[in-house]
């Protein structure tokens, strides 16, 4: 009955046949929380074959101009300036835009849990601010409470389930005469009232990670239509060379290489239909989980549409807590993860240290980042699996009691 | 007369770049990708990066080695790994990523001259520059020829000093018997696309502390959440891709450099008695990979500079270039507030120049580059005497 890449049917009579407790695991192969598009790697062979008879591999080559040509068309901007990733983008990026003399970057606790290390790799230090409960962005009101002389720049997150407000948060920074950088990484393919996201703030940043829309292996992007701070990064990202082959400014490695822009180029043109892939399996995933009375879903009337994640809330009726229901999920081979949690302000005091007033003062994070979970999506995902986690669902929500007298005996 | 006809032109008409360049075959490249994609693991410390790391500690002789997305990121995260305070002492006579990997750690480089014969610092040329803000010491294994490894470790243990080298040149190098890799604290090697192993981008950290490579493992992604994050993490992981053309590579890399000895040993036979050029020499008793041809101008004698060989050189295509030029302490940030007198590294940045030697030069492309030296040093001579 397994199949190497099917769900394992369950015939659901006894909570002993969940993996947790020693049973076969739903899937036998792990089912992942990214994209892992792979669309067209033939046309991948073809580029690469390309790249080896120039010889250029990497250094600026034809792949990495064109996709960053195809690029900056997608999102309707002057620049697009490619990276080795996301990190090195809003690494040099932050250097850059920081007001001089400032230190703080603004950014909401409920997000990626890199980004402090990058704040402070460019010399700046974090300074969290609460999110909109509904929306889960960085709360305007709360960042104009937040921003003072110090803060050196307002670091946007847009989410899967929301944008960010970007016109309050632009008028809040705006009038504070702070720069405004969007990681936009989950932003990709959604508008702000019409404009693309990429197009708005000082500059927006998105990932060619495997697990994302556009799979380079790794890989991210700037968008701007600013030509100094395109000129900046270009030099940056090249150890500060400039045009005549003099360093002119401390730079670094941050360059993408040229089987990498392969990949992401020979995926690109698949944009649109993994998108509607990601939308018709969250439609799935809505219609099969909603006899559930204690799930639900984040509130994706904001999202920019590329359902690139899907985010299950735990309501607090639910048997289970969260973390109960991750820890079945996982042993069933559903490699599903906590969404932003724990919280950064909350992940790790020695190195970011806020004081216990500046914790209570992130309130919504501290609700947010306990309820939801990340649910597997992407190419490996099929509908017959997401039907299959609905009944795993359903046969948790039936035995509930035995399960959890279970899970909770074998914790003690 | 010796070489090519005077208008030959390299590969019919195609210029004749610096670099390596080393690639493998189509059915190996092939094979390798084919599987990577239907594992659909792209990255985050997949199966092939797991076992480079394996490989690359056996090759060097170390307990650990640590892939990361490039050798300037390595040095990054080395010199933050180590938590250092205040000065490192490095030579000006580098690539820009040695130097600005002190800076993006947060610590000042102390620019040194180097040795004219080993071009690399030795612990004569470091010593006096030793002071109390001093944290450690980065050498540089420039052309892949050790940088006293064993002079600098007496001193920086004698000074209670960090060792770190800078092995970007350095892959399958050897000094005294022993893999280039466990000398100092840590060393960090490139596989840079131009080297001689190629991992289109790409690099690594070897090191036998068991307590650096477990940080160094932690802070090249932000993986691993377990309260005791270290400072700085990074996303600095080597992708899947890189790690299947490292490990290609690295299958080849014996042959690689025996290719590269022969054409180094062609470069010196046709060099053999050029007034004013000077061949960098791999000391036979040590193990080199060869990737590099350096020679340097003697104006006075060669009767041209370093600049106008260039120029002789690039009319028929041969993209020879200088390295480095200029000093890194001639460059800014660092140049903004003084300038340190570094004389050999100032000699070196205006004589040396490196040229061609790849799977893409042939053995006539390499008589043709060396009667084009040949007749560049010969004119300029007789034109010399005639003035005079």
């Amino acid at each position: 009955m397994t199949t190497s890449n099917g769900p394992v049917p369950k015939p659901g009579n006894s909570p002993a046949e969940l993996a947790l407790f020693g049973g076969t695991p739903l899937f036998a192969e792990p089912r992942a929380t990214g994209q892992l598009a792979n669309r067209a790697p033939e046309r991948f062979f073809d580029l690469a074959s390309g790249a080896f008879e120039r010889r250029w591999l990497t250094n600026q080559g034809p792949l990495v101009q064109e996709l960053e040509e195809k690029l900056s068309r997608l999102h309707g901007t002057v620049h697009c300036i490619a990276f080795a990733n996301a990190c090195f983008a809003l690494m040099l990026a932050l250097r850059s835009l920081a007001r001089p003399g400032a230190r703080k970057v603004i950014l909401p606790s409920l997000t990626f849990r890199g980004l402090p290390h990058l704040i402070r790799w460019a010399g700046l230090v974090p300074d969290y601010c609460d999110v909109d409960p509904v929306y889960h962005t960085l709360d305007p009101d709360r960042l104009a409470e937040r921003i003072d002389a110090d803060t050196a720049v307002v670091l946007a997150v847009d989410n899967v389930s929301a944008l960010c407000d970007i016109d309050a948060i632009e008028t809040v920074a705006g009038a504070a005469g702070v720069p405004v950088l969007l990681d936009s990484v989950y932003g990709i393919g959604g508008s702000y009232g019409g404009v693309p996201v990429g197009a708005r703030g000082c500059a927006s940043v998105f990932s060619l990670h495997a697990t994302k829309l556009i799979n380079g292996f790794e890989g991210g992007y700037l968008t701007t239509d600013d030509d100094a701070l395109a000129q900046e990064l270009r030099r940056q990202r090249n150890f500060g060379f400039g045009d005549d082959g003099t360093v002119r400014q401390l730079g670094m490695n941050a360059k993408l290489n040229e089987l990498h822009a392969a990949l992401a180029l020979s995926n690109l043109p698949h944009l649109e239909s993994i998108v509607a892939d990601n939308a018709r399996r969250f439609d799935i995933y809505r219609r099969n989980f909603a006899d559930i009375p204690w799930l639900s879903f984040a509130d994706y009337s904001r999202s920019p549409g590329n359902y690139c994640l899907v985010l299950l809330e735990v309501l607090p009726e639910a048997p289970y807590s969260r973390e109960e229901l991750i820890r079945i999920l996982r042993a069933e081979n559903a490699l599903v993860r906590p969404y932003y949690s724990p919280p950064l302000h909350r992940s790790d005091a020695a190195l970011f240290g806020p004081s216990e007033a500046r914790m209570a003062e992130l309130p919504v994070t501290d609700s947010v980042s306990g309820r939801f979970i990340q649910m597997p999506v992407g190419d490996t995902m099929s509908a017959a699996d997401i039907a299959e986690l609905a009944r795993l669902f359903a046969f948790l929500d039936e035995h509930s009691r035995p399960i959890l007298d279970r899970l909770r005996s074998d914790n003690q | 007369m010796t070489g090519a006809p005077p208008n030959h032109d390299p590969l019919n008409g195609k210029p004749l770049h610096v670099g390596q360049l080393n690639l493998p075959s189509t059915e190996s490249f092939r094979e390798a990708f084919d599987g990577l994609f239907d594992r659909r693991f792209f990255a985050n410390h997949g199966p092939l990066e797991r076992q480079l790391d394996r490989e690359l500690a056996q090759r060097f002789g170390v307990r650990h080695a640590i892939g990361v997305v490039n050798a300037t990121v390595a040095l990054m995260l080395t010199l933050r790994a180590l938590d250092l305070k205040g000065e490192v002492i490095v030579p000006a006579f580098t690539f820009p990523a040695t130097v600005q990997s002190v800076s993006w750690a947060g610590l000042k480089p102390v620019f040194c001259d180097v040795d004219p014969d080993s071009q690399t610092l030795t612990a004569q040329t470091v010593a006096p520059l030793i002071g109390p803000a001093t944290a450690a010491i980065m050498g540089v294994h420039v052309w892949g020829r050790a940088c006293d490894p064993i002079g600098l470790q007496e001193l920086s243990r004698r000074h209670g000093l960090k060792l770190l080298f800078d092995a970007a040149h350095a892959v399958g190098a050897g000094f005294r018997g022993r893999p280039i890799g466990g000398f100092g604290d840590a060393e960090i090697f490139s596989f840079h696309a131009t080297k001689i192993l190629n991992g289109v981008e790409g690099g690594c950290i070897t090191t036998d502390d068991d307590e650096l490579a477990a940080r160094l493992r932690k802070m090249r992604s932000f993986h691993e959440a377990d309260g005791s994050t270290p400072l700085f993490r990074m996303n600095a992981k080597m992708s899947e891709a890189q790690a299947a053309m490292a490990l290609l590579g690295l299958r080849d890399l014996d042959g690689l450099i025996e290719q590269n000895r022969r054409r180094y040993a062609l470069y010196l036979g046709h060099l053999d008695g050029i007034p004013g050029i000077r061949f960098i020499d791999y000391a036979g008793d040590e193990a080199s990979n060869y990737q590099y041809i350096v020679l340097s101008i003697d104006p006075p004698v060669a009767g041209l500079s370093r600049d106008m060989m260039l120029e002789r050189l690039r009319s028929r295509q041969i993209l020879a270039r200088r390295y480095f030029h200029p000093g890194m302490h001639r460059t800014l940030p660092y140049s903004a507030d003084s300038v340190p007198h570094l004389p050999v590294t100032d000699w070196l940045c205006d004589t040396l120049i490196q040229l061609p030697t790849s799977q893409q030069v042939s053995d006539r492309d390499i008589a043709t580059i060396c009667s084009t030296i040949r007749d560049a040093v010969m004119t300029s001579r007789d034109a010399a005497k005639e003035s005079a």
